[in-house]
């Protein structure tokens, strides 16, 4: 008799998902966030004043992904919003200007401070414009490489090369977010090699998962 | 003077009247009211009428007595008038007196302080006034009634651990609170509107009709008292809209009988003999009250089928009847009812005795002829064929089901008529102790779908079953995380669309 009983659908969940998008002025946060909610690159620059955020909602079978991004503007005079955009998030993806070194050394202020309100968030590494980069010197490409792995190593956070006006590995990011937050094994094959777009997150942000419990899908938010 | 002349309108009589304390016992006397209206206060104010007048402009058009036309006769007549008049109305609420403290007549009174202390404030000699404030007395007096309990005790302490979701301290709480017997009674306010009967005859009379348009007992003596107060008195109480006795075990038939011409009347909706065993209602009352909506008559060993068979045709306006431990009514009884009585809405038969003589003829019955919503069926005999039935004439209405105890019962009723959705409404589901539910997925799925919609739904199953429906809750919860897993998975390792 049981088998005759059609069963009722479970109620859908949206499993709500907060990033913050941390990094230097100009390293490109709001073209990622826009490129990946709205499929948009815009070449003008425009500056962030204080926090900018937009949604964007994965509709998949059984539960609904909905990020929900704030990506926070880069000048220094906005450091008193970092709260806004560290706290309660799952990741914070931390941004360098892959062609500008400088922005790099900047990270380790800013996962400073962001860890500070925020511990249990995944990190991520993630370093803009590698179409520009691509056609720097190689051996400037090698090092920058090199110190953004030595980074990616400090903070347990995994590494991405990103291009947002040649859209390369901007999906990446977010389903690495979605693979740490719920230990789930992703495939794609990891890049390594230097001078291509580094991809590299199988044995990094792992650590913090125990301690946000996050892989219970029962604390989704309907 | 003027203030003796306005002794011959009805107004100023009235304001004697209740002046006068005293007088709902003896006649008022006939004499003079200077002392109310001192003679001397008018001419005073002669002078000072232009200004008393602009004051209080209102005083004409809001004062609710009449004035005969022989007193408009002058403008100085009118403009004295308002002068006498007006203070009354001018005070503030907070000074209102019901009887005057002192006679000021012999004071050279200035406006105010002889408005204060002259006699009472026009409000309370307005018979419709008098009854919007004794009205909302009567509001705060409630009818006796069996303490509604938001959810079942528990029957046991590791039960009361369940429904709080093992939380110890609140399951002890709980638990401990369960064992012990609750007297609590249901009446609380004592009747503080039986004291306006004894202010004056206006109150007395407005008081009196309030009180006799609710009857409701919880002492068989003052019930007596009514039954035995003289016809002159009967006559000025108002047709009851309730009648209601609670626990009334000394009351005789006769006693009540008594009382039905008193209470029988086209207004009255609503009767209750809770728990009076052996008083059966008379049925004059029934063949004199055609407009009843309520019948409550739970524990009663004197209602049977011969007596619904009886008042059946009366109740064709009946909406709600209690018949919880009625142990003599049978199927036969429920029958003549839910042929009779199209407009009933919630129906409860439960008993733990005699659970044989109501069957599922009833509750098809109940589901093919009337308006029903929630059915009480705890310990009948009612079966899978029967709630199918009920699912198939009346499911999309049914809002509550007590089915507590009906051993009859199985999966292949109301767990596959959930599942089917045959209860799109059901709220409230009462199962202890059905031994034969065991399959309850289909209900904890039925929860889930309501809680996602914010509607609050209640199932009430005993040890036992609530332990099963949280073992196949955490079942689908682990069988959802799967899925929802499983899609993320399949999400994270599709090509990008980059």
């Amino acid at each position: 008799m049981d088998t005759n009983i059609p069963p009722l659908p479970h109620p859908k969940s949206t499993f709500t998902i907060k990033i913050g998008l941390i990094g230097d002025a100009q390293v490109g946060k709001t073209s990622l966030m826009v490129k990946y909610v709205e499929n948009v690159f815009d070449e003008e620059y425009t500056q962030t004043l204080g926090v900018n955020c937009l949604s964007k909602k994965i509709t998949l079978g059984s539960a609904d992904i909905m990020f929900y991004i704030m990506d926070l503007g880069g000048q220094r005079e906005f450091i008193n919003m970092l709260p806004l955009a560290s706290e309660g998030a799952k990741a914070i993806i931390f941004l360098f200007d892959l062609t500008r070194p400088e922005t790099l050394k900047s990270i380790k202020e800013w996962h400073r401070q962001a860890t500070g309100f925020n511990e249990q968030a995944v990190p991520l590494l993630v370093g803009t414009k590698y179409d520009l980069f691509v056609n720097m010197d190689p051996e400037l490409q090698s090092q920058i490489s090199r110190q953004s792995m030595r980074y990616a190593q400090a903070m347990d956070a995994p590494l991405i090369f990103c291009s947002t006006s040649h859209s390369i590995n901007v999906q990446k990011i977010f389903k690495i977010i979605i693979a740490k937050l719920y230990n789930l094994t992703m495939r794609a094959s990891e890049i390594k090699q230097i001078g291509d777009p580094l991809l590299i997150y199988k044995y990094l942000g792992g650590t913090r998962r125990s301690a946000s419990a996050s892989s219970d899908p029962s604390n989704a938010s309907n | 003077m003027h203030s003796p002349l306005a002794s011959s309108t009805g107004s100023f009589k009235r304001s004697r009247d209740v002046s006068d304390p005293s007088f709902a016992l003896s006649p008022p006397l006939k004499k003079l009211t200077s002392d109310l209206w001192p003679g001397s206060e008018v001419s005073d104010k002669s002078t000072s009428i232009t200004n008393a007048f602009s004051l209080d402009k209102i005083t004409p058009a809001a004062t609710p007595t009449k004035w005969t036309p022989q007193e408009w006769s002058s403008e100085k007549d009118y403009n004295s008038n308002c002068v006498s008049k007006s203070p009354s109305l001018d005070i503030p609420f907070s000074d209102l007196r019901l009887c005057p403290s002192v006679s000021s007549s012999n004071l050279p009174a200035s406006l105010h302080s002889k408005s204060t202390t002259n006699g009472p404030h026009m409000i309370f000699r307005i018979p419709e006034i008098v009854e919007q404030i004794l009205r909302c007395l009567e509001s705060t007096t409630s009818v006796p009634r069996e303490t509604p309990r938001p959810r079942r005790k528990p029957q046991s302490f590791s039960h009361a651990l369940l429904m709080c979701h093992g939380d110890e301290k609140v399951a002890k709480k709980a638990w401990q609170e369960a064992a012990r017997i609750n007297f609590s009674n249901g009446e609380s306010v004592g009747p503080s509107l039986y004291n306006c009967l004894l202010v004056n005859q206006l109150w007395h009379k407005v008081a009196l009709s309030i009180i006799t348009e609710n009857l409701h007992f919880t002492d068989s003596r003052k019930m007596r008292k009514l039954v035995a107060s003289p016809s002159n008195v009967k006559e000025r109480f108002s047709k009851a809209s309730t009648f209601v006795l609670h626990k009334l075990n000394k009351l005789t038939q006769t006693e009540l009988e008594a009382i039905a011409p008193v209470v029988a009347s086209e207004r009255l909706r609503w009767v209750e003999l809770y728990i009076c065993p052996k008083l059966s209602p008379p049925p004059f009352i029934f063949h004199h009250s055609k407009n009843i909506e309520k019948l409550i008559l739970p524990g009663n060993q004197r209602v049977d089928d011969k007596f619904l068979m009886n008042i059946a045709p009366y109740l064709s306006k009946l909406k709600i009847l209690d018949l919880r431990a009625c142990e003599k009514v049978t199927d036969g009884g429920i029958l003549s009812i839910s042929t009779s009585c199209p407009a009933l809405e919630m129906c409860n038969l439960g008993r733990h005795r005699n659970g044989k003589a109501i069957t599922s003829v009833s509750l098809v019955a109940l589901a093919r002829n009337t308006n029903v919503d929630t059915i009480g069926a705890a310990g009948c005999h009612v079966t899978d064929a029967g709630i199918w039935e009920l699912a198939m004439q009346r499911g999309s209405h049914i809002k509550r089901l007590s089915l507590n105890d009906c051993n009859l019962l199985t999966n292949n009723s109301l767990p596959t008529l959930i599942a089917l959705k045959y209860f799109p409404q059901l709220s409230v589901l009462e199962i202890r102790n059905v031994k034969h539910i065991t399959n309850l997925r289909s209900i904890v799925a039925f929860i889930r779908e309501k809680r996602s919609q914010g509607i609050p739904v209640l199932i009430e199953g005993g040890e036992q079953t609530e332990l099963l429906m949280r073992e196949a809750e955490h079942r689908m919860q682990q069988e959802y995380s799967t899925s929802v897993l499983a899609s993320f998975s399949r999400w994270i390792n599709e090509d990008d669309e980059d």
